[in-house]
Order: structure tokens, then C-alpha cells, then sequence
């Protein structure tokens, strides 16, 4: 879902660029002493995953991780990807540094939503699965959404494109929540401490 | 406090040594073209091989951006045009844009003198009915016997260039395939290895702080 270079208008980049700063800030100043390592591995795990195709769907999906990314990190989210997104820019030649501002915008203000969303809900075990699945799937909904929007500002209408957008990120949707599922059900097994449950 | 960064280490290590068998597969949207005679031919790609149907492609001006035509691709993702006579006559750098939607969007600069060495023949017309329009461009008479050799020797250019365009081809083909290159494992690694290292320098900063603060 990175959008690529040249196709949004000059406003819409502009303020990507500011809102993308704007949580950035406000993200590295969450990011205390003990939050950097696990900022920074799931910062290199959404770098990654964006390399993980799924053979579904008309176009072209890769898995985003940014449920994942956003319950466990909150407004750290922003920078780590921020960085992942500059990285892919620069390694793969993903989207592009122009468009920097805006894709870091479209991923991680849904991963902040999950976060308020979704949290609450997982600290309960029993709905924690749940919760871990919305988290995921909701995401990439949000993400899809925020993508058709910024190219309707651009260019096309939104309703046709968020249609063709939201369709072609379903199945990514579907197994973004089994992978968040799995993967906080497992930490909160194993290692609680990472997901923060105990603080608010 | 180590405990959970372990498992983490861990967990993030088993899913890199997973997923680096498809690390082949990328997310972009390229698009290559390659000249035969006076028709360009192309092809685009999503990076994970998936090629993107009846996506629209822009033939532009490289200087200007002004569009000389727009067609689309087909089922498999190709395309194909006859050079518009505008840009052959004027020698236009092109830029070809492919533009799948969704914000999928690749370039291919077509600078002319890729397309119209290869394009002064009229190639698809054959060697038999190009030697009279050779023989009246360059000869007053037909039967001046110095003209004659003339002709032969243009003649003989124009079928070495078809025969080495059509051996070229393929070669061009897989030229501008190669152009695109596709993560490997130090793109990866770089990237882990900057992000890292950014963690690094957050970390020294903090204690730094903390240090000055006490």
C-alpha cells in the first residue's frame, strides 16, 4: 500500500508531511529507556514485511504488520515507522521520499487507533484473541481507507478507489488478524512485559 | 528486563530466516520497453511477478511531460505502441508511465536514441519493397551502375540491422529486465543493521540524559 512517487498533489504531501512529524515527535518522546529495543525490533519486523507477498487478490499485497505494531507501541509506532518506511524508500525503492510524510501517515495513524481501540480490551484474556484479530484486520482497513483518501484528494474519486482498495486488502486483512492474534496471545504467554498490560 | 528482548530477538530472527526465501518478491510496480523497428514494445510487472491488467500507460515527453499517447496493457501486463511520428521526427527523449492505480505507478525513460537508430528503416516493410524507395531516394537513374552499388551497399546495412535487431532483441529484453533490481539479502540486512543502530544512538542519548540528570 506505499503510494508511489508523482502521483499525489503538492498539499496532500505537504501535510502528510506535517502530521507524520507531528506524531514523530510526539513518539520519540514516548519512547523511554526501556521501550527503544522493542520499538526498534518491530520497527525492522514492518521493514521486513512489506517483502511477504500474498499470492491473493487482484492486485498486489504484502503483509503490514501495523495492527501489531500499534498495540504494542502506541505513538512509538510513528517513528518506527517512520524509519521502516524511509529504509524501504531507500533499500527497495518502495513509495519514495516524497511521498515519506504521507505513507507514514496512512500506516501509522491506524496503528495509533488500534492502540486506543483496541487495548482496552486486551488486557482480559478471553478477549484478548479477539481483540488481537480486530486489531489486525482494522488496521489494514484504516490503512486502506487512508490511502483511497489521499489519492481522492489527489486525483480520482474516493468512493470507486477506497472500493477497489478495501477489496484488493481483504484476504491481507483476514491473515494480518490471525498473525496479530498469534502473536500477542503468545507473548502475553510467554512474556507479558512486552505488551505493557499493566500500564494504562 | 533481558528476558522479553530475547524472546523478541527471537521471535523477529525465525521470522527473517522465514521469509528470506521470498525476499525475490517486492512491492513496485516496474515497467521496461525495448524497440523493435518503429514499434515499442513493453512490459510491467508488479515485483512479486503479478502483472497488472488493463493498467494505463502514458507515453510523455521526458522534457516537458506533455502526453504523446496513452494506451494499455493487456491481460499478461504487456504493452505495445507504434512511435508517434511527432516524437521520431523531433527526436523526443520519452518517459513511459505505467499507472496501475491504487498509487502503483513505475517509469521507463526511453531516451531517443535508443529507439531511432533502429527506427530509420522502415523495417516492417521487407528488403524487397524497400530497394525502389532506396533506389529513388539516392539515384537520379536507375541505370547509373555507381548508384547501383550504392543501393546494394544501403541494402546490405538495412538487413545486417533487421537481422541484428531481431538477434537483439531477446538481449535488450533481458537488459532492461535486469535493470530492476530487486531486494536482496544486504538490502535487508542494511536495513536491520540502520535500524539498529538508530536504537543504539536513542539509547546512548537517554543514558546520557539520565546520566546528566542525577
Amino acid at each position: 500500500m506505499h503510494i508511489s512517487e508523482g502521483i499525489l498533489s503538492a498539499p496532500v504531501l505537504i501535510s502528510g508531511g506535517v502530521i507524520a512529524a507531528a506524531g514523530t515527535v510526539i513518539g520519540l518522546k514516548k519512547v523511554d529507556y526501556a521501550r527503544i529495543m522493542p520499538t526498534a525490533l518491530l520497527s525492522s519486523a514492518f521493514f521486513v514485511a512489506s517483502l511477504i507477498h500474498v499470492p491473493l487478490g487482484p492486485g498486489s499485497v504484502h503483509l503490514v504488520l501495523n495492527g501489531l505494531l500499534g498495540i504494542i507501541l502506541g505513538w512509538a509506532g510513528f517513528p518506527a515507522i517512520l524509519i521502516a518506511l524511509f529504509l524501504q524508500a531507500i533499500f527497495f525503492q518502495f513509495g519514495g521520499l516524497v511521498v515519506l510524510g504521507v505513507n507514514t501517515v496512512t500506516m501509522a495513524v491506524p496503528a495509533l487507533c488500534c492502540y486506543y481501540l483496541v487495548r482496552p480490551w486486551l488486557k482480559n484474556p478471553k478477549t484478548r484473541p479477539v481483540a488481537a484479530f480486530c486489531a489486525g484486520a482494522l488496521a489494514i482497513f484504516l490503512s486502506s481507507l487512508l490511502v483511497a483518501l489521499a489519492l481522492a484528494l489527489s486525483d480520482s474519486g474516493f468512493l470507486t478507489t477506497a472500493k477497489v482498495i478495501i477489496g484488493a486488502n481483504v484476504p491481507i486483512m483476514i491473515i494480518e488478524g490471525f498473525i496479530t492474534m498469534f502473536t500477542v496471545t503468545f507473548l502475553a504467554r510467554v512474556q507479558p512485559e512486552i505488551l505493557h498490560l499493566d500500564q494504562p | 528486563m533481558n528476558c522479553p528482548y530475547r524472546i523478541l530477538t527471537i521471535l523477529f530472527l525465525f521470522s527473517i530466516s522465514v521469509l528470506l526465501p521470498l525476499t525475490a518478491h517486492a512491492h513496485k510496480l516496474r515497467i521496461f520497453a525495448w524497440s523493435e523497428g518503429d514499434i515499442i514494445y513493453g512490459e510491467t510487472a508488479f515485483s512479486g511477478n503479478r502483472k497488472p491488467k488493463n493498467a494505463e500507460i502514458t507515453v510523455q515527453d521526458a522534457a516537458n511531460h506533455a502526453v504523446l499517447l496513452t494506451t494499455r496493457t493487456d491481460e499478461q501486463g504487456k504493452f505495445s505502441f507504434t512511435m508517434p511520428d511527432d516524437a521520431v521526427r523531433e527526436h523526443l527523449d520519452l518517459l513511459l508511465v505505467v499507472n496501475a492505480g491504487e498509487g502503483h505507478r513505475g517509469e521507463w525513460p526511453l531516451p531517443a536514441a535508443e529507439y531511432l537508430v533502429l527506427n530509420t528503416p522502415p523495417m516492417s516493410t521487407g528488403v524487397k519493397e524497400s530497394k525502389p524507395t532506396a533506389v529513388t531516394n539516392h539515384a537520379s537513374s536507375p541505370a547509373d551502375p555507381t548508384n547501383t552499388v550504392l543501393v546494394d551497399e544501403q541494402l546490405l546495412r538495412r538487413i545486417v540491422d533487421e537481422e541484428l535487431e531481431k538477434k537483439l532483441a531477446p538481449l535488450r529484453h533481458m537488459l532492461a529486465e535486469n535493470k530492476d533490481n530487486s531486494p536482496d539479502l544486504r538490502d535487508i540486512l542494511g536495513g536491520i543493521g540502520y535500524i539498529l543502530g538508530l536504537a543504539g544512538l536513542l539509547a546512548w542519548m537517554q543514558a546520557k540524559k539520565q546520566q546528566r540528570s542525577k
